[in-house]
């Protein structure tokens, strides 16, 4: 069946069945992105349709690659050479971007890291085991003169074997680069330290925010609902600054999970809920969030987009040109 | 500082105003005075709308490409700009009749949408300080302002019935989809430096996807089947709808990442 195949090959790798499949893609991307907002580029049949485009377009374009071999040879002249030469970049280009995004999908690697000040997290291991450690030394957060955040820095420690490798500074807009992997500065909160006694059993833990912890020998809840440091009435639960001016962690009372008061209190400060029975938020200790990302696609992909951008803008130099020496804009000119 | 941007936004708005229907009036007649009178209005429309953004670029201090208000005084300016630029070289004028109310009509959105906006303005929050982001929103204006341009020609085609512009039209339509092209690329190096990603499929990215795609479908079904005049003209109107979705739609209606917050 040789020639079915050519055939079918033929009508695949056609620009007509290109077109039909950016169309489709159009329109699954529209409807997906308005019905399944967060979830449709891992639909199968998406990554189906352009996996296809995939192949459709290598095809196409290795062929216009053998055909543009055969006009050089008949002498189209240089311009229409350079049209012919700048649309096979353009397609490549689009196909690297392609090939870069898949590796990604099957061999990057992604994941999220919670650091406070002090702590330590494996970021990569090569195969001898010997593991590759970031250790945040500190957290902060520049501020404006209005107070809104201006940058979130992490200054951080690289250890590798246990020995210092490099310190460097993580921020919003400038990833760490070691070996492959990226590391960004992607969010920040805060641990709260409480203290929580209850007929004299005193218990310390630290805390994110929302967590509700129990206290001992009682019915009695509390929840570490937020942490605002610069706490104003007007504002309700929200920071008037960014500032510590008056730090205070709101919480709430549950007793038997019934909802039995609510407060903002200074850190520091022994709260009494029920005779025998306290709570202290005793400190605040910031931790930074960090995205750690290994793309192997990456050079395909940026490749592509420098080839795409580079070969897009040299195809479409010529649509300026003056009308009747256009390749076929003006048909009449041709006949 | 507010007061006077405010002003000078209304004086082009009315300008605008006043110019398309001086367009319109010169379209029916062929009147040469009215197209003349209608491009002097473009023209005063365009300097004070020019003033409102130099004027805020003075009030901010960084260039006028970091939030929604900012790139509607950009995008219309622009497009006015790239009118005029057309109507100098092709000497056609007809197009004004519509283009110079699409510019009014986004320059209105202004006042609809963002009324207080005027003198107002927050530093730079930490992600949208990137040299990327600069010449992203940069390249995405002129793409924009070119496929208003497009959409322009082709209404008039659509009204005339003819399809004498085709050219133009793919002309218009081919420079913005190089723009669109870039400023999607450079959009994907920023969120690439900013959060990881390249490609999120956001909202905002993946509209701007479809409407390149809308582009790119025009664009090799004009070359190579010949699509021309009204199917065509209809393609590059819809484009430009999906052009105003993926601004107004997807910054009002949905959210995402690119929601300036
Ligand atoms: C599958 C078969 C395809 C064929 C045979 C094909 C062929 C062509 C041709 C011939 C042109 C130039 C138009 C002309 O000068 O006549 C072109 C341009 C272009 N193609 Fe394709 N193409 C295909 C698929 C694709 C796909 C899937 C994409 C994108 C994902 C794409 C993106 C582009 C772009 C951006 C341009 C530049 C716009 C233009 O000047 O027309 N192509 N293609």
């Amino acid at each position: 069946m040789p020639e079915l195949f050519h055939k079918v090959l033929k009508a695949f790798s056609s620009m007509k069945a290109g077109v039909l499949l950016l169309a489709l893609l159009a329109l699954f991307s529209a409807l997906g992105s308005t019905l399944l907002p967060d979830s449709f580029n891992h639909l199968i049949l998406f990554n189906i349709l352009i996996i296809i485009l995939f192949f459709n377009l290598s095809i196409c374009t290795f062929n216009r690659c053998r055909r543009i071999k055969r006009l050089w040879g008949a002498g189209t002249g240089i311009i229409g050479g350079l049209r012919q030469w700048s649309l096979i970049i353009l397609h490549i280009g689009v196909i690297l971007i392609l090939i870069g995004g898949m590796i990604n999908n099957w061999f990057g690697e992604s994941a999220t890291l919670r650091l406070a000040e002090g702590e330590q997290a494996l970021i990569a291991q090569d195969k001898s085991g010997v593991g590759v450690n970031i250790q945040l030394e500190g957290f902060e957060i520049e501020l404006y003169e209005n107070s809104m955040p201006s940058q979130y820095l992490s200054h951080v420690s690289l250890y590798k074997n246990s020995k210092l490798e490099q310190q460097s500074t993580i921020s919003v807009n400038h990833p760490l680069r070691y070996e492959g992997i990226k590391i960004y500065q992607q969010s920040y909160g805060n641990l709260v330290e409480v203290e929580t006694e209850g007929q004299g059993q005193v218990d310390s833990s630290t805390v994110l925010e929302g967590q509700i912890l129990e206290i001992a020998d009682s019915k009695w809840q509390v929840k570490v609902f937020k942490y605002v440091p610069d706490f104003d009435l007007a504002y309700g639960m929200e920071s008037k600054s960014l500032q510590p001016n008056n730090p205070r962690v709101i919480y709430s009372l549950y007793q038997d999970k019934v909802m039995a008061g609510i407060g903002a209190a200074p850190l520091g400060e022994k709260i009494e809920i029920a005779s025998g029975y306290y709570v202290e938020f005793k400190g605040i200790k910031p931790y930074t969030v960090l995205k750690v990302k290994e793309d192997p696609g990456l050079p395909y992909a940026g490749a592509g987009g420098i080839l795409f951008m580079l070969g897009v803008v040299l195809a479409e130099l010529k649509i300026f040109s003056k009308p009747g020496q256009g390749n076929g804009n003006r048909k009449a000119v041709v006949e | 500082m507010g007061v006077i941007i405010k002003s000078s936004l209304v004086l082009a708005l009315i300008l605008y105003f006043i110019s398309g229907t001086l367009y319109v009036l010169g379209g029916k007649k062929e009147v040469q005075t009215l197209f003349l009178a209608a491009k002097v209005a473009a023209l005063g429309g365009a300097l004070a709308n020019l003033t409102a953004l130099v004027l805020r670029t003075m009030m901010t201090g960084r260039l006028p490409l970091t939030d929604g208000y900012e790139f509607l005084l950009l995008f219309t300016w622009v497009t006015v700009l790239l009118y005029l630029l057309y109507e100098k070289l092709s000497k056609n004028k007809q197009g004004g009749a519509v283009l110079m109310f699409i510019a009014a009509f986004l320059l209105s959105s202004i006042f609809i949408l963002m009324p207080e906006h005027h003198g107002r303005y927050t530093p730079l929050m930490p992600a949208l300080k990137s040299p990327w982001l600069t010449s992203h929103v940069l390249s995405a204006v002129l793409a924009y302002g070119a496929f208003a341009l497009g959409a322009a020609l082709a209404s008039i085609q659509l009204i005339r019935k003819d399809s004498v512009e085709d050219i133009n039209v793919y002309r218009a339509v081919g420079g913005g989809f190089v723009m669109l092209s870039i400023s999607i690329v450079l959009g994907g190096v920023w969120a690439e430096q900013a959060w990881g990603t390249y490609w999120s499929w956001d909202p905002k990215e993946t509209w701007a996807l479809i409407t390149w795609i809308i582009y790119a479908i025009y664009l090799h079904v004009y070359r190579s089947k010949g699509w021309r005049g009204h199917n065509a003209n209809l393609m590059v109107l819809a484009g430009f709808v999906l052009v105003l979705f993926t601004f107004f739609g997807v910054n009002y209606l949905l959210s995402g990442l690119h929601s300036y917050g």
